[in-house]
């Protein structure tokens, strides 16, 4: 009997786990689309992250958990790994994107991290930037995930931060919530707070957060009160709108089908500093936007949320042949490879590019004429969403704010085409070691720099504090006082490696570290009477044009090289001298058409009226003869 | 491109193939072609010297000469710089070969253009080649003489021929009126054309260099090319 009881206990213990298991398996109800295309209302329960369901009269008030409330209907393991959460998994990078630029004005640094392997990246961990501190830096502009939950990849001298501000699961509404609440800007706020786990709730529209984890001490408990040590700060405490919660404790989301495009651009706008077009009602959007599509009309993404990113050959890197048809040429040409047609989606037209040679087709990418700014004799500045924490209140909404960023640089992509890209010069402290250069952390190099600086207060030139060569020398040399073993110190700035000759002198070169950090743009797309060439081959093809000529800003906070400047010829493995002489041609094309059709003319002429008259020989003979 | 690849590269093999074999049966050493160029450029020299004695008619002759060589030339670097990319790389003329191919395709228009004046009477057809095709019709035997300056007639109007389209896809392809199809096909019908002009032009240069081999052997009261 008591075998049976144990038995059936252990059937229903099975029963329910595999009931709960298969809550999170793809069989989950939201994930299964049953081809009904209104938009399913979702009016839900609120979880806490330890799975229990949010009551107005919880005491403490519990911040809800995406991660718990939207994994009843859908299958969070899935979604997690989709693009915008997998950088720090191993896999394939994909293509160069924008990377996250650390910026640290006293220690004269700017550096491109990345937790893909981009080439011309360094993993945050290199500058001294744990999981924690990586995410109270960029986290802002995160939509949580990645990072912010893998358990593994936490740094155990971060442990107790971690207990205090919880893991920063994925906030779904960050990209689905459409209500006009929806606040991305408060969720960046919480996290620069360290309000990790309050992040998602605070930026929902229904809900108040006050106070910071930050400030917190490491024994924070969240179901106690506050240390009398620390009663003088706000533990973080969350407020629910009761007027959103229904009888039964459930919440409207807005989440439609297709987000509007303002929820994306939070993290992906940027700001030309433009001196033609300095007021923001002079500048355009994206054409495709101007026409009424969203984002996600081409960057559309299945449950495993791997967005579709749209460039040239990502159908072949992800082995997801459909992509192809969700580029520039798939959706305005199409493919004559395709089973069925799909170019002209959502009404594309298909370009007709008159008098344009084919070989550009080979030779450029579709943005190369179409995206960006409008290319003028020298790069622009360009701020970024996440470079610059455009959108997070306080930000330094300056023109000249660091990073320092320029576009467009046309420059060759891997496989070999032209296109716009944006770049950012690499400014870092770093100790080489045989080929290996090793970046120091900011943190260390903040105090030597400043003793240095401090004793002139009055240099200023833009954001950088400008150093002068003897002062790097001298800093290099506190460097290598500190640890002779470790190798050789070196800076690296305004795309130059500079480094303590054998003579004791400063010496610089060129150094792969020293190249800009590229990453190709797409957008904005400009209207076809804004494309490269419209107005002739010279849009391109003159001694002059930018395409070839323009002027690249190096950004630097080296004294002697304050706003070098490069040719755009050095970002395409071209002789500038060859390009010189292929657009110098075209100053004789006009000259040359004439020649040709004279000389075409003539010719014809010279075959032809032979011919006429041989005819009339032959009329005339058979005409004789006839006679 | 793939087709064009295969074309070209078969019908450049089998031209060559035929000269090497024809230079070869006529029994000429391999140097002939280079021995020609030297001999002609002498002779370009004495003419140039002398030309205050012959007059107008002499200088017009060195004239004739000069263009047939330059155009010669530069038709031979079109052909180089236009050929070589696609049979060697399969891929676009671009680059330094593209700033060179466009650079000397003027200077070739220009004087194919002269060639054509210059060149036209003394090569148009008449009496004596309506008798040398009727007696093919008949089987008669024929001089090889006859036999070359016919065929150099014939090539030289095929070149004439085969260089308006040549030209025509270039001009069009200089102005707006084409879409990105329409340009691919001008630029496949430019590239057929600068084939079939190739192969009738090679030939017409092989047959020159005979010819005048020919003509130092058994002079002739008329001046060929």
């Amino acid at each position: 009997m008591t075998l049976m009881k144990n038995t059936s206990m252990l059937l229903l213990f099975l029963a329910l786990s595999s009931g709960s298991v298969s809550a999170q398996t793809p069989e989950n109800v939201g994930d299964i689309a049953d081809g009904n295309r209104s938009v399913p209302v979702h009016l839900i329960k609120l979880y806490d992250e330890c799975e229990r369901v949010i009551r107005l009269d919880d005491r403490p008030l519990m911040p809800f958990s995406p991660r718990e409330t939207c994994r009843k209907c859908h299958d969070y393991e899935k979604i997690r790994h989709g693009w915008h959460f997998n950088a720090a998994d191993s896999g394939a990078p994909g293509r160069k994107g924008e990377p996250w630029i650390l910026v640290d004005r006293q220690a004269a640094t700017q550096i491109s991290l990345s937790y893909r392997s981009w080439t011309g990246t360094y993993a945050p961990g290199s500058v001294g930037l744990s999981t924690f501190g990586f995410l109270k830096t960029f986290g802002r502009h995160l939509p949580g995930g990645g990072v912010g939950e893998k358990e593994g990849a936490q740094d155990l001298n971060d442990y107790m931060r971690w207990q205090v501000s919880g893991n920063l699961d994925v906030n779904c509404q960050s990209c689905h919530n459409a209500d006009p609440g929806q606040s991305q800007a408060e969720y960046g706020v919480q996290v620069l707070r360290q309000n990790f786990r309050w992040a998602a709730t605070a930026g929902s529209g229904f809900s108040t957060v006050q106070g910071s984890a930050g400030e917190m001490p490491d024994n924070f408990d969240l179901y106690s009160a506050v240390p009398p040590e620390q009663s003088n700060v706000l533990p973080p405490t969350v407020t629910y709108n009761s007027s959103r919660f229904d009888v039964a404790g459930r919440v409207l989301f807005n989440v439609p089908r297709k987000m509007p495009p303002m929820q994306c651009s939070f993290c992906h706008s940027s700001k030309v500093i433009d001196p033609l077009r300095p007021e923001r009602w002079q500048g355009e959007e994206d054409v495709h936007i101007a026409a009424g599509m969203t984002c996600a009309d081409c960057h559309r993404n299945g449950l495993d949320h791997q967005m579709v990113r749209g460039y040239e050959g990502e159908a072949e890197e992800t082995g997801r042949p459909a992509v192809a048809s969700f580029t520039c040429r798939g959706c305005h040409m199409g493919s004559v490879d395709a089973p069925v047609p799909f170019e002209g989606r959502r009404g594309a037209p298909r370009p007709r590019h008159p008098g344009i040679p084919p070989v550009h087709f080979d030779k450029l990418a579709c943005t190369a004429c179409h995206s960006g700014p409008w290319p003028t004799s020298s790069t622009h500045r360009v701020k970024t969403s996440r470079a610059h924490a455009l959108g997070i209140p306080k930000t330094d909404k300056g023109d000249d704010a660091l990073p320092q960023i320029v576009t467009p640089v046309f420059a060759r992509l891997q496989d070999g085409t032209f296109a716009p890209h944006n770049a950012c010069w690499p400014a870092f402290w770093a100790v080489q070691s045989g080929d290996d250069l090793a970046p120091v952390a900011p943190d260390r190099m903040r105090a030597r720099v400043q003793a240095v600086l401090g004793r002139d207060t009055t240099r200023v030139v833009g954001r950088w504090p400008v150093l002068q060569e003897s002062e790097i020398l001298e800093i290099l040399q506190l460097l290598r006082l500190d640890d002779s073993t470790s190798g050789n110190p070196v800076y690296v700035s305004g795309g130059k490696l500079y480094t303590i000759s054998p003579g004791g002198t400063l010496a610089r070169r060129e150094d792969e570290a020293a190249r800009p950090y590229l990453w190709p743009i797409a957008h904005d797309v400009r209207p076809k009477a804004q494309s490269l060439g419209v107005r002739g081959c010279t849009d391109c093809h003159a001694t002059d044009a930018p395409f070839h000529f323009g002027t690249v800003t190096i950004a630097s906070p080296f004294l002697l090289q304050p706003d070098s400047t490069s040719r755009m010829t050095e970002y395409q493995d071209k002789s500038p001298f060859s390009a010189w002489v292929f657009s110098m041609s075209f100053l004789f094309r006009p000259g040359l058409q004439v020649m040709l059709i004279v000389c075409f003319f003539l010719i014809a002429s010279v075959v032809v009226i032979p011919a006429l008259r041989g005819l009339a020989h032959i009329i005339r003979t058979l005409a004789a003869e006839e006679e | 491109m793939t087709v064009f690849r295969i074309l070209s590269g078969l019908a450049i093999a089998a031209l060559l193939g035929a000269i090497a074999y024809d230079l070869r049966r006529c029994g000429e050493r391999w140097s002939g072609p280079g021995r020609f160029l030297r001999q002609e450029a002498k002779r370009a020299v004495l003419d140039w010297r002398g030309r205050k004695n012959t007059g107008t008619a002499g200088t017009l002759d060195l004239l004739r000469r000069i263009v047939y060589g330059v155009s010669a030339a530069s038709f031979l670097v079109l052909a180089l710089t236009g050929f070589a990319p696609i049979l060697i790389l399969g891929d676009h003329l671009s680059g330094v070969l593209l700033i060179i191919h466009v650079t000397i395709a003027p200077i070739f228009a220009l004087f194919l253009s002269a060639l054509a004046l210059l060149w036209a009477h003394r090569l148009r057809f008449n009496e004596g080649d309506w008798r040398f095709v009727q007696g093919q019709g008949n089987r008669r035997p024929f001089r090889k003489e006859m036999f070359l300056r016919f065929a150099l007639k014939v090539g030289f109007w095929l070149v004439l021929f085969f260089s308006l389209p040549l030209l025509l896809t270039v001009i069009l392809g200089f102005f707006p009126l084409f879409g990105t199809e329409g340009e691919a096909l001008l630029i496949r019908w430019h590239g057929y054309s600068a084939l079939l002009l190739m192969l009738v032009a090679l030939t017409e240069i092989h047959l020159t260099i005979v010819y005048v081999h020919h003509s130092t052997e058994h002079p002739v009261k008329e001046v060929a090319p």
